[in-house]
């Protein structure tokens, strides 16, 4: 009797073990992917920033050609100046602002147009490829974070897991979502000089 | 056909909705982790089997493994580590930073973010040739190389799109466990050339055989002779079969990357309409090429010994993609495409979507089936040759020149140098297995068949029919010394009696 009851009490402190340790990889897995999250979140930070800091220079470069553009320019500043305040607001707050950034660009873009020597300016041509680029980043890193917050959110919801979660107070992220419909359906500038 | 990489599908059931980029990474990295234990089983085997011919007793078989193990051992980390810089040096590339080339630069900085990796080192090689190459053995210690033909000939989407590809190679883990695994092809290559070498001059001698263990002693020995002629074969299938499938994955990881699958596949049709080769790539490289450099416009018939698809068929799948630029929706592209199951690229549980296979697209390659039985049969000869002569290259006694025997008719009795015109008899089948395993580990490049010629054959060699023919059978040259060959013990029927009498 003795050495059954030791048995059966062996067998369940092993299960209890792996119970354990499966939990604390269930919880590790949550909190590798929410800090995922995060390292993204400051990834699109970063270059919102780089746009935020490239675009007094392109300003500046067009402000000798662009006399008479002043309306445009004027709105692209407005728009930056916005941005930048709302820097630390989180991502729903700063995807508006963010938005209406990008549209005031790709206004100024078009006006551009029509100063071809604006355009053959070789420091304009460098500042493009980096606000291309920066665009580019922003897409991308965009990208990068809201794959991390959905891989989390699945987390949080698929069935084993999102008991450690509703145990460990794990909340679910937000996407960032553009507001500005016309960013999606908008092609891809090609400012190469192919 | 039945791909053989269907053999590796025995991982883990996922949904469809599940299977993601993770999940994948995870999968193949079991799925080579399994590759390169069979592998290795069958570089143990055929060191035993070397051992006990040799040896005649069970302590020659432990020796033999032994020695099969430690110098595949010191070759996979000599490969694994030197391995980056080897190839970087042989490619002729340098590093360049953000102000040489700032386009390329922030294409690549995209990527990296869009990828969650650190940005890998980016080199340049100067040539006209487009193609591009990524080494490293994690994304920490990644390296990515594009040609300067490359740069001018795409546009920034599409550059970006091969970009990428790359870096899908280098998240998928692919530049590790392929060297790996090349490594090990090379190893038993070399091993089994040699066992069949020194069967030779033991059988030669008449051994006797004694006693009680007479029979099963046989036995072994005809084991060993078959996995001799197998195992290369199969281990040479097996290194085509995962690294063509590793290649549709790496286009699906660039897609999901870039979300815009028509700049992969313009750049890919860029790059394979555009003639060259790489002069300084080699069978045991090329798997790190977007393109094969080695035959960039290849057709489907050379599919089975090719470390890359036929870029055709690439381009036709990433155009059939819809929807999301999710592996998903490659995988279903792919099945149209190529009528191939869907559990080629990854196993689904829920079948609910490939149950009934839908009306195929019309493929962009035109397959060519073979009508009559002796076309077919004549092709199956063909592929047979393909996959025996793959990756053996000959050196020219005239010039020194490497000439590639892939894919060329032993039938034909002769070799030309492109260089100098010189013809030379055609080598015989161990003598291409000891070609093959040196090319694999040494590396070297291959005279382009249109080259133009460096200088005359050599004046006093006999000519017939207006050739220039040297008599004497070619001695391999590998850099890795094999067993010495008395010229006697040659006994290859193919081969050969005389190079004057040919033609």
């Amino acid at each position: 009797m003795g050495v059954i009851a030791l048995a059966i009490i062996g067998i369940v402190i092993f299960f209890i073990i792996v119970l354990v340790l499966v939990v604390i990889a269930m919880y590790n897995g949550l909190v590798r992917l929410k800090l995922e999250v995060k390292n993204a979140w400051s990834q699109i930070d970063v270059q919102l920033k780089r746009r935020h800091d490239l675009i007094p220079n392109l300003v500046e470069a067009a402000k000798g050609y662009m006399s008479f553009e002043r309306e445009t320019l004027e709105k692209v500043v407005q728009a930056r100046s916005a941005a930048v305040g709302a820097v630390g607001k989180g991502p729903a707050a700063q995807a508006a602002v963010e938005g209406q950034l990008s549209a005031a660009l790709r206004g100024f873009y078009a006006v551009m147009e029509n100063y071809p020597d604006l355009k053959a300016n070789q420091n304009v041509m460098q500042l493009q490829e980096e606000l291309t680029s920066t665009e580019n980043k922003i897409a991308f890193s965009r990208q990068f974070y809201n794959d991390s917050v959905m891989r989390y959110n699945t987390s949080c919801q698929t069935v084993p897991t999102n008991i450690i979660a509703g145990m460990f107070g794990f909340q679910q992220a937000e996407f960032f979502e553009l507001e500005d419909k016309e960013e999606r359906t908008a092609p891809k500038v090609d400012l190469s000089i192919k | 056909m039945p791909c053989p990489a269907a053999f590796f599908t025995r991982s883990r059931l996922v949904t469809q909705q599940s299977v993601g980029m993770w999940e994948l990474i995870q999968r193949n990295k079991r799925r080579s982790t399994a590759l390169i234990l069979t592998m290795g089983l069958v570089l143990v085997a055929t060191g035993a089997a070397i051992g006990f011919s040799v040896a005649m007793t069970p302590e020659g078989a432990t020796v033999g493994a032994l020695a099969a193990f430690v110098v595949f051992v010191i070759l996979a980390l000599v490969a694994f580590y030197a391995g980056d810089q080897a190839i970087l040096s042989i490619s002729a590339a340098t590093e360049v930073s953000h102000k040489d080339f700032p386009q390329l630069w922030n294409v690549t900085e995209e990527m990296a973010i869009a990828a969650g990796m650190p940005v890998p080192k980016i080199y340049v090689i100067d040539t006209d040739v487009p193609n591009a190459f990524a080494t490293g053995r994690n994304p920490q210690r990644a390296t990515v190389a594009v040609t300067r033909g490359l740069m001018e000939k795409l546009s920034r989407d599409e550059l970006q799109g091969v970009i990428a590809h790359e870096m899908s190679h280098i998240r998928h883990r692919d530049t590790t466990y392929m060297t790996v695994v090349v490594v090990m092809l090379g190893t038993i290559i070399l091993l089994t050339d040699a066992f069949r070498r020194i069967a030779w001059q033991t059988g030669g001698r008449g051994r006797r055989v004694s006693g009680r263990g007479g029979m099963g002693i046989v036995i072994i020995i005809l084991v060993a002779v078959l996995l001799s002629i197998l195992a290369p074969l199969i281990a040479k299938l097996l290194y085509y079969a995962i690294s063509r499938r590793r290649e549709y994955l790496a286009d699906a990881g660039a897609i999901e990357l870039t979300r815009y699958p028509e700049g992969l596949a313009s750049a890919l049709e860029k790059i394979s309409t555009t003639p060259g080769r790489i002069e300084s790539a080699n069978n045991a490289t090329a798997h790190l090429f977007i393109v094969n450099p080695l035959n960039p416009a290849e057709s489907r018939l050379s599919a089975w010994t090719s470390t890359h698809p036929p870029v055709a068929e690439r381009i036709a799948v990433l155009r059939a993609v819809g929807g999301t630029a999710s592996l998903a929706s490659y995988n279903l592209a792919f099945q149209h495409v190529t009528n191939r199951s869907g559990q080629y690229l990854i196993r689904r549980e829920a079948d609910s979507l490939s149950g009934k296979r839908a009306e195929p697209l019309r493929s962009q390659t035109a397959k060519q089936v073979p009508q009559t039985r002796q076309e077919r049969e004549e092709e199956r000869r063909k592929q047979f040759i393909g996959m025996v002569t793959a990756g053996a290259m000959l050196t020219c006694i005239h010039c020194g020149a490497k000439i590639d025997i892939t894919g060329k008719n032993p039938d034909d009795k002769l070799v030309e140098c492109a260089a100098c015109g010189l013809f030379m008899p055609f080598p015989g089948s161990s003598a291409i297995m000891g070609l093959a395993a040196a090319t694999l580990l040494t590396g070297g490049a291959a005279v382009p068949p249109q080259a133009i010629r460096k200088g005359p054959p050599p004046a006093g060699v006999p000519r017939v029919d207006g050739k220039a023919i040297l008599g004497e059978a070619p001695k391999p040259q590998p850099d890795i010394t094999p067993p010495k060959q008395p010229p006697a013990d040659e006994k290859d029927s193919d081969k050969p009696e005389d190079g004057r009498k040919q033609n």
